[in-house]
C-alpha cells in the first residue's frame, strides 16, 4: 500500500535510460573512432602544422619534419624538429631556471592550502629533473622523441574519447541530441589543443632542455587532458541541471 | 637495472588493477542511480505504528550549535509522547552544559546528562547514554547538524522492516559559500550519499551507517555488543558488526540533515586522516568476519571489501606514481610494444580518473546543483590534498600497529558558526534549510548562509 503523497524532493529521481539512447549513445562512439582511426594520417598531418606553426609564430625555429613511429597499428606521422637546450650550453640559466621554479612554487605552497600536496609533487618532479640533468648528463630528449610520446599518449586519448563522451554527455544528459553535439566539439577541442600543448612544450624543451619536461608531461599531459574534459563536463551538467528543474516535483506522487 | 624496471612495472599494474575496480565500482553505482526509476523509499509505506525514539546529540564543547540542533529536534513534528532527547554533555569547558540544561527547564522531552569522568570521545559518550535512553530506537545527531522537521519520521520509516538494524540519512554542507573547500567537500557529499549510498541500498549491498544523521534499532545494538568506544569511526565499526550478524543497513536520501563541512584545510587534514584510520582499522578487524559471514552474499561481502579498503587506494596511487616517475626517465620504457597495453594504460587513466567526477557530476544533475558544479575541475587538488593526508595517517596507523603504541585520541572537528542560540530557524535562510529537510527546494539556500 502507497500513501496519496509523500514528500516532495528537490532532486530529480533518475534519469531516463531508453534503449534508442544507448544505442545512440555506442553508434556515435564508434562513429567517432571509426573516424578517427580512418582520418589518421590526416590528423598528424594537421596536428604538427599547428604545433609547428605555433612554434615558428613564437620564433622559434624549427627545420622540416621527421617522421616518427606512433604504434605499428596506427602507423607513423611528421613531428617538427626544433632545437633542444643542453645542459652544458649554459649551466647558469638552468640554476636561474630552477630557483626561480622553485622560489615561485613556494609561494604557491605556502599561499594556497589546498595546492600543497599538488605543488609539492611539481617540486619533486623538478628536482628529479634537475638532478638528472646535472648528474645523468648523457641522457637527452631530443624534440622528435618528445612529440613521438606525445603523440602516442594523445592519438589514444583521441580513439577513447568518443566512448568517454558518449557516456558523460549522452547517457547523463536528458537531452540525448545536445550530448552528441558536446561529444564532437569535445573531441574537436581535445585535437586542437593538443597540438597547441606539444608546442607550448617543445618552446620550453627548446629554451631549457629536460628541465621542465617530467613536469609539463605531467601537467599538460593526461592531467590536461583531464581537465578540460572536466571543465566541460561541468558545463554541460549544469546546463543538463538547469533544463531538469522543472521536472524535479513529478516524481513525488 | 631489469630488475628495478621489472619492479616498477609491477607497482604499476597493481596501482592499474585497484584503482580500475574501483573506477569500474564508480561507473556501474552512477548508472544504476541514475537510471533508477523506483528507488525503495520507506516513507511510501502507510500504517507503520512509529516506535519509541531516544534521539542521542553528543556534545564536547559546542556551545556554537548546542543550541540550533536541540531546537531543531524539538521542533520535528515527531509524537512528543514517543520522543526523548538526550542532550549529553561530554566533559566541556563551555557553556554546553548550561545551554543543555536550559533547554531541559523548558522541554520536558530534553534529558540532560553531564559527563565529566571516564573515557572521552564519542563511543563513550553513546555508550553512556544508550544505558538511560528507553527507546526502541536510538537515532544520533552530531551538534552541528540542522534536522528537518520531518527527519525524525523519516529516519524512522525503514525500522517498519524487522531485518533493519540501522539506517542512514542523508547530509549536506549548509557552509558551502564559506571556501572553496566547503564547496568541494558539498560536491563531494552529495556523490558520496545522492549515488553511493543510494546505488548501494537499492543494489542490495550495504550502505554505511555514519552515526551523524541515523538511528540503530536498540535491540540490535545490543545484540552486536553496543557501541565500540575504543574505535575512532565507532559508526563504520558498529555497521559491520550489524552486517555480520544478519542485520540490514538503510539509507533513506531523502531524510537530508544539514551539517558544517570543514572550511580549512588543517581541519579537513585532520577530519580525513581520522576517516581513514578508523576505515581502516575497522578493515583489520572485519575482513575474516566479512568473508566467513553466512548472511551476506558474494556480492555484499565483496563491495563491503572494497568499502573498508577505500583508503588504501591513496598509498596505491602514490606507488603507481612513482613507478611511473622511475619509467619516465628509463628509455626503454618509453618503447611500448603492445599497442593493446597502451591504450589499455591510457583508458584506464581517462575513465580511471574520470570515474568519480562522474558520480559527482551525476550527483550535482540529480540534485539540480547550481553554479557550484563548475569547481568541479578544481576537486583535482582537493583529490591531491586528500591523497597526502590519508598516505600520512596511514603511515602513523602502520607504524603504531607495528610498534605496539596506542592510537590517537578522538579530535573534535573544529565548528564555525558565529553563535547558536536556537534562533536560527527563525530567520529566512534557516527556515529554508529546514523547508529543504522538508522536502521542499532549497536550490537558493546557498546565497544565504547563516
Amino acid at each position: 500500500m502507497r500513501r496519496d503523497s509523500i514528500y516532495p524532493h528537490r532532486a530529480i529521481r533518475s534519469i531516463e535510460l531508453t534503449p534508442e539512447r544507448i544505442l545512440a549513445a555506442i553508434l556515435l562512439a564508434v562513429l567517432l573512432t571509426v573516424t578517427v582511426y580512418a582520418g589518421r594520417d590526416r590528423l598528424f598531418v594537421e596536428h604538427n602544422r599547428i604545433a609547428a606553426s605555433l612554434l615558428e609564430l613564437s620564433g622559434i625555429p624549427t627545420y622540416g619534419a621527421a617522421s616518427v613511429e606512433v604504434f605499428p597499428l596506427l602507423g607513423s606521422a611528421d613531428a617538427a624538429v626544433t632545437d633542444t637546450f643542453h645542459y652544458h650550453t649554459s649551466p647558469l640559466r638552468v640554476v636561474i631556471l630552477l630557483v626561480s621554479s622553485v622560489l615561485a612554487l613556494l609561494i604557491l605552497h605556502r599561499r594556497v592550502h589546498l595546492a600543497r600536496n599538488f605543488v609539492v609533487f611539481l617540486l619533486i618532479l623538478l628536482l628529479l629533473a634537475a638532478g638528472v640533468m646535472v648528474f645523468f648528463q648523457a641522457f637527452e630528449l631530443q624534440s622528435t622523441e618528445f612529440t613521438q610520446i606525445w603523440l602516442r599518449e594523445e592519438a589514444l586519448v583521441w580513439l577513447i574519447l568518443p566512448w568517454f563522451s558518449a557516456s558523460l554527455f549522452i547517457l547523463g544528459r536528458p537531452d540525448a541530441w545536445v550530448g552528441v553535439l558536446w561529444a564532437i566539439g569535445v573531441q574537436a577541442f581535445g585535437f586542437v589543443w593538443s597540438a597547441v600543448r606539444l608546442a607550448f612544450c617543445l618552446a620550453v624543451i627548446h629554451f631549457s632542455g629536460l628541465l621542465f619536461v617530467p613536469l609539463l608531461w605531467f601537467a599538460l599531459g593526461l592531467l590536461a587532458d583531464n581537465i578540460y574534459l572536466l571543465v566541460f563536463y561541468s558545463i554541460s551538467t549544469r546546463q543538463a541541471a538547469a533544463k531538469t528543474w522543472g521536472k524535479r516535483l513529478s516524481w513525488q506522487f | 637495472m631489469a630488475v628495478l624496471i621489472a619492479i616498477a612495472n609491477g607497482c604499476l599494474i597493481l596501482t592499474v588493477v585497484v584503482l580500475s575496480a574501483y573506477a569500474i565500482r564508480h561507473y556501474w553505482f552512477t548508472l544504476y542511480r541514475l537510471t533508477l526509476r523506483h528507488p525503495r523509499d520507506f516513507m511510501e509505506v502507510v500504517g507503520f505504528v512509529t516506535p519509541r525514539i531516544s534521539v542521542l546529540v553528543p556534545m564536547h564543547n559546542e556551545e556554537k550549535v548546542a543550541a540550533d540542533v536541540l531546537q531543531a529536534l524539538i521542533e520535528c513534528d515527531y509524537d512528543w509522547n514517543k520522543l526523548e532527547i538526550l542532550a549529553i554533555n561530554d566533559r566541556s569547558e563551555d557553556r554546553t552544559g548550561e545551554i543543555i540544561d536550559e533547554f531541559a527547564a523548558k522541554h520536558s522531552i530534553v534529558k540532560a546528562i553531564h559527563r565529566s569522568e571516564g573515557a572521552g570521545g564519542k563511543g563513550a559518550a553513546l555508550l553512556e547514554a544508550t544505558s538511560q535512553a528507553t527507546g526502541e530506537i536510538l537515532m544520533l545527531f552530531d551538534a552541528d547538524y540542522f534536522p528537518g522537521r520531518a527527519m525524525l519520521k523519516m529516519l524512522v520509516a525503514p525500522f517498519c522492516d524487522p531485518e533493519v538494524g540501522a539506517v542512514m540519512g542523508r547530509v549536506i554542507p549548509h557552509n558551502t559559500g564559506a571556501s572553496v573547500l566547503s564547496a568541494l567537500l558539498g560536491l563531494e557529499r552529495a556523490a558520496g550519499y545522492q549515488i553511493g549510498q543510494q546505488a548501494r541500498f537499492n543494489l542490495g549491498v550495504t550502505p554505511q551507517f555514519g552515526g551523524t544523521v541515523g538511528g540503530v534499532r536498540a535491540s540490535a545494538l545490543r545484540a552486536v555488543g553496543g557501541w565500540n568506544a575504543e574505535s575512532l569511526t565507532e559508526d563504520t565499526d558498529l555497521t559491520f558488526r550489524l552486517v555480520v550478524n544478519g542485520w540490514k543497513v538503510a539509507y533513506v536520501n531523502r531524510a537530508e540533515c544539514y551539517e558544517e563541512a570543514p572550511e580549512s584545510w588543517q581541519v579537513r587534514r585532520t577530519q580525513i586522516g581520522r576517516w581513514a584510520t578508523g576505515h581502516t582499522d575497522c578493515l583489520h578487524r572485519f575482513w575474516p568476519a566479512l568473508l566467513g559471514t553466512r548472511h551476506l552474499s558474494p556480492a555484499q561481502k565483496i563491495d563491503a571489501l572494497f568499502v573498508l579498503a577505500c583508503y588504501w587506494t591513496a598509498p596505491t596511487l602514490v606507488l603507481g606514481w612513482i613507478a611511473s616517475l622511475f619509467l619516465f626517465f628509463t628509455p626503454a620504457a618509453h618503447q611500448v610494444p603492445l599497442f593493446a597495453v597502451a591504450l589499455a594504460f591510457v583508458g584506464y587513466q581517462l575513465f580511471g580518473n574520470q570515474a568519480t567526477f562522474f558520480e559527482l557530476g551525476s550527483a550535482a544533475l540529480l540534485d539540480g546543483n547550481s553554479r557550484r558544479v563548475y569547481l568541479m575541475p578544481l576537486n583535482l587538488l582537493n583529490f591531491f590534498a586528500s591523497t597526502g593526508a590519508i598516505c600520512s595517517a596511514l603511515l602513523r596507523y602502520y607504524a603504531r600497529r607495528i610498534s605496539g603504541s596506542q592510537g590517537p585520541g578522538w579530535h573534535k572537528t573544529r565548528r564555525y558558526r558565529a553563535k547558536g542560540n536556537g534562533n536560527l530557524f527563525r530567520n529566512g535562510a534557516a527556515s529554508l534549510f529546514i523547508q529543504g529537510a522538508n522536502g521542499l527546494y532549497t536550490r537558493n539556500v546557498e546565497a544565504h548562509q547563516p
